[in-house]
């Protein structure tokens, strides 16, 4: 599995864990974008193949940029502390990662949407 | 007598003379004739006269003068002396007399009316030589004109009566015109009226000329049983006959009561009482008069009938009035009540909800007037629409509202709704409501009432905020946790030694987190983070390390980030630098220059080891010159001199105090 994963992620230390993760499963990482700004602008330039995103960035909800992922039919994974039904409800389709989580469990999500990407699955 | 009549008149020729009128011929008149000379004497008389006479008199005879009859009387009874009849007047004044009647009494007590024509008689000179009296039986026709008499006055007694009962706006009004009738119509000598009371007995209601006494002994009793159904006149021609025994008897007697009649009322087919004629001489009560009796009876009673249902409506209006007064002094009371209710409350007047009325406390919530109709149900012109209701965000029909609901006879409990205004606001209500039964059970409205729960509602959404809040934190340090074991272990062959650090990074970040909770994630002091890692390294009462800076406070992002940080500092030089020698020292400056938004701080070593090359790959390295600029923005300058290690940082004073995320 070689993929290119957008990171979305403001904390530093949870950034670094993920991206730590994401090179052990072979993945390449863009990021870690700390803010909502960034990390829209870089979705935006760069090719990628599944975005990872933090719900809550310093207080600002990464929603908008799940909607642009989800109307350009681009995977993404959420990772909160929060639990589903605190999201809006057209996020309860997306994956969703509970912090913390482990390694096995994100690179099951990684694998899962990728996949669905290429069936047509994965996006709208 | 025919013989003694016939000499009589055979005997006056001398009489006839004077008459000059054929004897025979006075038979001949259809009619009682007498002749009578200037001095009085009976001259002559025909057969006629002495069956109105009831005798023959003498002729001539100077002891019957004037008139041939037994005795005289006038219509009123009074007696007339022979000397002062209407012959005698004729003589002495020479008037005639037409039509006059009188009473004739014959020897056998047998009287008669007679209407008496008188003729004067004159010489050609013009004295008075006699008169001739013609006279005729007049009992038939004065009895018919005194019954004619009567039945004026009875009539006139049963008008009047019936025009005083139709005015009549009392019973005792009733009841004396009542009394004026009987004693008019009936001719009796005292009458009453008695009314049947509740034990069947009858009691005087009113009377005229019966004493005290009378009326005491005679009240209660009653000639018919109480629910008789065909009560009939009783008439006692003659008390000394009746059946009447003990003290009744007695006070009857001393009362001058010969005669009686009860005369039964009867009101809705009810006998109601009776009236009572009394007479003080006994006699014989005709046909016409009990048909009488019961005529006035049949009126008083249809009139007491009138007055009772009368009376009756009366009492029914003054009963709807005061009911009507008691329920508006109730509706006046259940309003005040209402009103010093300090919750919101709504009452349906009708099953349609078409008027729902609130008290002070809806008013004033839901921003409307005391007049105003509250129903959402209401036409459209009375119906608030500065306000909707809502469940879940839904906005309401009216017929899901909580009041209608109970109108339609549903019991509704805790009903928890929100009030949303055109304005944008919200109040959030909780209650109950209640259907209003008829008479029948029925619905005929509701009543509601509400607390307001908006207080709660906020602190239960603020609540939910801060449970997702405290999730997200709880989540983010464990996952900062799995990253701090991660870089640890990961960087160290040596297991102990990366346990050990660990161990103290963990520490440090719990270090943090205590002084936030201490100011409920407001955020921490710099100082206090300093002191916090150095204390450990203090020597000879803090010498070796001096600390110095304005009261700086940092957000809870950067209180966390520059405790890790700062801690990694404090490690590195405990472990190799300034503060692993006795000589040491460490200085620790920082300002904030509001001017250019910055925040710089100034970590000097000195007298320590000689510093030696740096270690690039360490976690204080990554957290320094990574973690300072992803996480607030700042800069680091690293100078890893021989005499000892400097470092400053420099972050955005705005990142310096920015809030918990």
């Amino acid at each position: 599995m070689v993929a290119r994963v957008l990171v979305v992620e403001d904390e530093f230390l949870v950034g670094l864990q993920l991206e730590e993760d994401l090179r052990a499963h072979g993945c390449e990482v863009l990021g870690p974008y700390p803010t909502l700004a960034t990390a829209i602008e870089a979705a935006r330039v760069q090719t990628f193949d599944l975005a990872i995103l933090d719900v809550n960035l310093r207080g600002e909800k990464v929603y908008p940029l799940a909607d642009e992922l989800m109307d350009r039919g681009k995977p993404a994974i959420l990772i909160s502390g929060y639990t589903l039904s605190d999201m809006p409800d057209r996020f309860r389709a997306l994956p969703h990662l509970a912090k913390p989580y482990g390694p096995h469990a994100l690179g099951q999500e990684i694998r899962r949407a990728i996949a669905g990407a290429k069936s047509g699955g994965g996006g709208k | 007598m025919n013989s003694e009549y016939r000499s009589a008149i055979a005997a006056p020729s001398g009489a006839a003379a004077l008459l000059g009128i054929d004897p025979d011929v006075l038979e001949v008149v259809p009619a009682g004739l007498y002749v009578c000379g200037a001095d009085g004497t009976i001259l002559g008389y025909n057969r006629r006269a002495t069956e109105l006479w009831g005798r023959a008199p003498g002729l001539r005879d100077n002891d019957e003068r004037f008139c041939g009859s037994f005795r005289l009387h006038d219509l009123d009874g009074n007696p007339i002396p022979h000397a002062r009849t209407p012959m005698a007047e004729a003589l002495r004044t020479g008037t005639a007399c037409r039509g006059e009647h009188v009473v004739i009494e014959h020897p056998n007590g047998t009287r008669l009316i007679v209407v008496v024509h008188i003729a004067p008689l004159k010489d050609r000179r013009g004295r008075i030589i006699g008169a001739v009296n013609c006279f005729e039986d007049a009992t038939e026709q004065k009895r018919a004109e005194r019954e004619l008499e009567a039945r004026v006055e009875e009539q006139g007694a049963i008008y009047r009566l019936t025009d005083s009962l139709l005015r009549a706006r009392a019973e005792e009004e009733v009841y004396e015109a009542a009394l004026d009738a009987i004693l008019g119509a009936l001719r009796c000598d005292r009458a009453s009226i008695l009314r049947l009371d509740g034990s069947g007995g009858m009691q005087f209601v009113a009377w005229r000329g019966l004493s005290d006494g009378y009326r005491a002994a005679a009240a209660g009793h009653s000639p018919w049983i109480a629910d008789i159904v065909d009560a009939q006149p009783i008439c006692v021609g003659d008390i000394a006959d009746a059946d009447i025994d003990g003290p009744l008897r007695d006070k009857i007697d001393s009362e001058g009561i010969a005669a009686l009649a009860f005369i039964p009322l009867v009101a809705e087919g009810r006998l109601i009482g009776k009236f009572m004629a009394c007479y003080d001489r006994p006699r014989d009560f005709t046909e016409g008069e009990v048909q009488l009796a019961v005529t006035i009876a049949r009126q008083l009673g249809f009139s007491i009938e009138r007055l009772q249902a009368e009376e009756a409506r009366r009492a029914a209006v003054r009963e709807l009035r005061e009911s009507e007064a008691r329920e508006r002094a109730h509706a006046a009371e259940l309003q005040t009540i209402m009103d010093a209710i300090p919750a919101v409350m709504l009452v349906a007047e009708d099953p349609e909800c078409r008027v729902v009325k609130g008290n002070y406390a809806a008013v004033d919530y839901l921003r409307l007037t005391g007049k105003s109709n509250f129903s959402l149900s209401a036409e459209g012109g009375e119906r608030p629409s500065h306000y909707r209701v809502l469940v879940d965000g839904r906005v309401l029909r009216p017929d899901e509202l909580p009041v209608q609901r109970a109108a339609g006879g549903e019991e509704i409990s805790d009903f928890e709704h929100e009030i949303r205004f055109d304005d944008g606001t919200s109040r959030y209500l909780l209650g109950n409501a209640r259907p209003l039964p008829d008479h029948d059970g029925r619905p005929r409205g509701a009543v509601a009432a509400f607390i307001d729960i908006t207080e709660r509602k906020h602190a239960e959404e603020q609540r939910a905020l801060l449970v997702a809040e405290l999730n997200h934190r709880v989540k983010n340090t464990l996952a900062t946790v799995i990253s701090v074991a991660q870089q640890s272990f990961a960087r160290r062959d040596d297991m102990e030694e990366a346990l050990a650090s660990f161990n103290s990074r963990i520490r440090a970040l719990a270090q943090t987190h205590t002084r936030l909770a201490e100011s409920n994630w407001s955020g921490a002091f710099l100082e206090d983070i300093l002191q916090d890692e150095l204390t450990p390294y203090l020597r000879d009462e803090g010498r070796n390390v001096h600390i110095s800076g304005p009261p700086l406070p940092l957000g809870a992002r950067c209180a966390l980030t520059l405790g890790m940080i700062i801690h990694e500092l404090a490690t590195n030089a405990a472990k190799y630098g300034s503060l692993s020698a006795e000589t040491g020292m460490l200085e620790v400056r920082w300002e904030a220059d509001r001017q250019a938004d910055s925040v710089s701080i100034h970590w000097r070593e000195s007298g320590g080891p000689e510093v030696e090359s740096p270690d690039r790959s360490g976690f204080g390295r990554l957290l320094l010159e990574r973690a300072l600029q992803v996480e607030l923005g700042g800069d680091v300058v690293l100078d890893f001199a021989p005499s000892g290690f400097r470092c400053d940082i420099a972050i955005p004073l705005e990142r310096s105090a920015a809030g918990p995320d």
